[in-house]
């Protein structure tokens, strides 16, 4: 058959740039933002701004600096990242570096294991069928169960056996991470055709030699695709670890302390600093997947 | 029924079977305290003794949060991606920022979401909607994408307009898709709504239990919450399974 | 209507790719009439298909001029002038074979739905597998199903992009003779693309051979086989003249060279 050639106009042909709308709809949303903070923080402001003697200076003023506001202005948060990121040692506890770290020691811990079990069971189910029919259904059917909403339990169970601090957080992390590292693995190690599996049979190869020649290199990508919300979900995982014991420590901990406290720009703060994290995680993971790719001799 | 079809239900059965048996027989026959780990035996006692508690907390959780959450959630998501099909600068600006999104710990809103609505179901929902949106959006963007484009040169010969285009082609081709991020969706929204609890409710819902047994080391409570949400998740994920079957039936992954 | 179905003046159309502009076609000239069966034959990247799209307004010329029962391709299209049949059978998986030939016609709002696409199920021999879905059938069948709808709402053109490419060489000469008598019994106009000799010679009343770099008509031979033919007709003579024919237009336009 021959190619039909690809659709053109007669103008050139240009790759659809994403910067400029990413860009737009990032400055549309903080305008939004903006605008939508005097009507919300109208309830505390409001009075502030009538007593200064009213007018629309004022109004804004208040509505945008309220020390306690029901929404914060993001030139607000920005001044709070800014404050427990630079302005404190790293190791003090009022410091978000420090938070963050603990989070991420739980995560990284949670994400590595979690996704070796992942490619174990993910090999063990590919190669023994009993295995496949008798784990799947339940692997799936645990992610059914809010694992999130066991982790008090888990956490308050292992506490008392003397297990405190990072692990039970990691093992938390790293049953939310090993179902998608399994199911995707699952898919990688099937997917070569069954011409090139059947030139494998023609070599006598052992299962062995076919898992490491064949099925392994063929389910990288699916791999890394399935480490990407692998890593993001370890990172949810560590954080929600850390509400129900009313931990000190940790973005989690944070997040609670700011909610009982009524300190919102904090936990707007904690927030956006769990998202750098989770953005720089996957960011990783996807440098990581390019350079392997690459050496692999993907198409880029 | 055939073979496989009895091997399917039969392995997994035996499966289960045999770890509560072995659960059992573990707590059983080394004495492990109930606060530490509840026997399979003790949990159903309580089950059985707390129904009208389970059912109420059920009521708040899953018919009252749950579901609406999800709907709505879903239904935002798949119309914002129609939107982003009819404008494609609205498209190339949000799906970047949606597969951000997606990668956040949206569950730390949780307690934003409790400030903003109140401590009663309606941040719940607010939760649900929030963390159902975007898995939604980004996948019924893909969906819309999926329509070959054979199929959609043979539209744009018959002179169809985009409407005529979306309903017969592309929306049909896109329910893979869109199914896929619904039974996402059923998990996401679970877990958004017990967890908002943890930040406050009145006092009934299966998060508001879970973290108050916990306190009061009433673990076989804990545990049964645990079978509601584990039954409610699955009879959720089962329906949605059993639907998807009937609208995408000619999907190649249903053929052998 | 009068003059041709359709006409093309001096007709290119450069592709800017990120390496440099291909010119697919280079300033050709065609004129097809009423009734005609019309092949454009030629090698990978000869233009035949981007031919056949400019006609039906699925790529838009670059430069020169052509029209479509008299009027511009896209206003052509915008009335429903022609049916189009792709390489792939393009079917709706989620559609049977009745709903799937009912398409076009749900699409331009026509009447009297029930009756064509029976009229046309039949057409194609199809008769019985109107509640089949397309992967209950054969490649073969899928592809008359194609046929069947893109003749549906009765245009007067037939547009055919390579449909039988995918085939084994007995279903296709099966689907040759079935097309050669639809053509003869319906009387429509057909624009056929192809890379087989045999099936551009068995099928034509014209054919157009064409060459790549730039896409251009190399040669546009008029055959005189008679109107009832079978595929017996493939070892006499007379084709065996046409097609040596068509040979040499194609190595003429360095067609057999890397």
């Amino acid at each position: 058959m021959s190619a039909a050639p690809a659709i053109a106009a007669p103008a050139p042909v240009k790759p659809e740039g994403h910067t400029l709308p990413v860009v737009v709809i990032c400055v549309l949303i903080v305008l939004a933002w903006y605008i939508a903070a005097i009507p919300m923080n109208w309830v505390v402001t409001g009075p502030k701004a009538e007593a200064a003697g009213g007018g629309l200076a004022n109004l804004l003023l208040f509505s945008w600096n309220e020390a306690r506001p029901v929404i914060p202005a993001p030139h607000q948060i920005a001044v709070e990242l800014w404050k427990s990121v630079f302005m404190v040692k790293p190791w003090m506890p009022k410091s978000l570096l420090f938070h963050g770290w603990v989070t991420l020691s739980s995560t990284l811990l949670g994400f590595v294991l979690g996704s070796l079990l992942g490619v174990v069971l993910a090999i063990a189910i590919v190669h023994l069928r009993f295995l496949a029919k008798s784990l799947m259904p339940w692997i799936i059917a645990s992610q059914t169960i809010p694992i999130l909403a066991i982790a008090p339990m888990l956490i308050v169970v292992l506490g008392s056996l003397g297990f405190t601090g990072l692990l039970p957080k990691s093992l938390i992390s790293m049953y939310l991470c090993f179902f998608p590292v399994t199911i995707g693995m699952v898919k990688g190690l099937t997917s070569p055709e069954t011409m090139q599996l059947n030139l494998m049979r023609t070599y006598n190869a052992s299962r062995s030699q076919v898992l490491w020649k064949l099925r392994f290199p063929a389910s990288v990508p699916f791999l890394f695709t399935s480490l990407k919300v692998a890593v993001a979900i370890a990172l949810t995982g560590a954080i929600v670890g850390e509400l129900p014991t009313g931990a000190v420590a940790g973005i989690g901990a944070r997040l609670l302390q700011g909610s009982y406290y009524g300190q919102t720009v904090q936990i707007w703060a904690a927030l956006f600093m769990g998202s750098f994290i989770a953005a720089g995680l996957v960011w990783l993971v996807g440098v990581a997947e390019r350079l392997i790719l690459k050496r692999m001799g993907a198409r880029p | 029924m055939t073979e496989a079809r009895f091997t399917g239900i039969l392995y997994p059965a035996l499966f289960g079977l045999a770890v509560l048996f072995v659960w059992q027989a573990v707590v059983v026959g080394f004495g492990v305290p109930a606060v530490l780990l509840p026997a399979p035996s003790d949990i159903a006692a309580k089950f059985a003794a707390s129904l009208p508690l389970l059912w109420a907390d059920f009521v708040q959780t899953v018919i009252r949060a749950v579901i609406p959450g999800w709907f709505i959630g879903s239904m935002a998501g798949f119309l914002t991606a129609i939107l982003c099909d009819r404008i494609p600068f609205l498209r190339r600006g949000l799906l970047p920022l949606g597969n951000l999104v997606a990668a956040l710990p949206i569950v730390g809103v949780a307690p934003i979401m409790v400030m903003w609505f109140g401590f009663d179901w309606q941040s719940k929902v607010a939760m649900v909607v929030v963390m159902t949106f975007f898995p939604m959006l980004v996948n019924a963007v893909a969906g819309l994408e999926a329509s070959g484009h054979l199929e959609r040169d043979l539209m744009r010969s018959y002179g169809a307009s985009w409407w005529q285009t979306l309903v017969k082609l592309r929306l049909p081709a896109a329910m893979p898709f869109v199914f896929n991020a619904l039974k996402i969706n059923s998990t996401l929204a679970m877990i958004g709504a017990i967890v908002a609890e943890f930040f406050g409710t009145p006092i009934v819902g299966m998060g508001f239990r879970i973290s108050t047994e916990v306190g009061r080391l009433g673990l076989d409570m804990v545990w049964a919450e645990i079978a509601v949400a584990a039954i409610t998740g699955s009879a959720f994920y089962g329906l949605l399974v059993f639907m998807e079957r009937r609208v995408t039936f000619w999907h190649p992954s249903y053929r052998t | 209507m009068a003059g041709p179905v359709i006409s093309a003046r001096e007709l290119s159309l450069v592709f800017q790719t990120s390496d440099q502009p291909v010119q697919a076609l280079a300033r050709v000239n065609l004129e097809v009439g009423e009734g005609d069966f019309v092949s454009f034959i030629g090698p990978s990247g000869c233009g035949k298909t981007t031919l056949l799209r400019v006609i039906a307004d699925l790529e838009q010329a670059t430069s020169g001029t052509i029209t479509v029962n008299g009027m511009t391709p896209q206003e052509a299209r915008l009335k429903r002038a022609y049916g189009y049949v792709f390489q792939a059978p393009a079917l709706f998986p989620w559609r049977t074979v009745e709903r799937n030939v009912g398409l076009p016609l749900e699409v331009m709002g026509l009447d009297d739905a029930a009756a064509r696409v029976a009229r046309n199920i039949e057409l194609v021999n199809l008769k019985g597998f109107e509640q089949k879905f397309p992967w209950q059938l054969s490649g073969g069948m899928q592809q008359r199903v194609s046929i069947a709808r893109a003749l549906a709402f009765d245009p007067r053109l037939l547009l055919m992009d390579e449909p039988f490419g995918a085939l084994d060489e007995i279903v296709r000469d099966k689907l040759n003779q079935q097309l050669l008598d639809l053509w003869r019994r319906t009387g429509k106009t057909v624009v056929f693309v192809t890379h087989s000799i045999p099936e551009a010679v068995f099928l034509s009343s014209k054919i157009v051979v064409m060459s790549p770099r730039p896409g251009r008509i190399i040669d546009v031979i008029t055959t005189n086989f008679p109107v009832d033919r079978t595929l017996d007709i493939r070892e006499t003579p007379e084709f065996l003249a046409v097609a040596h024919r068509v040979r040499e237009g194609l190595k003429a336009g360095h067609s057999y060279e890397d």
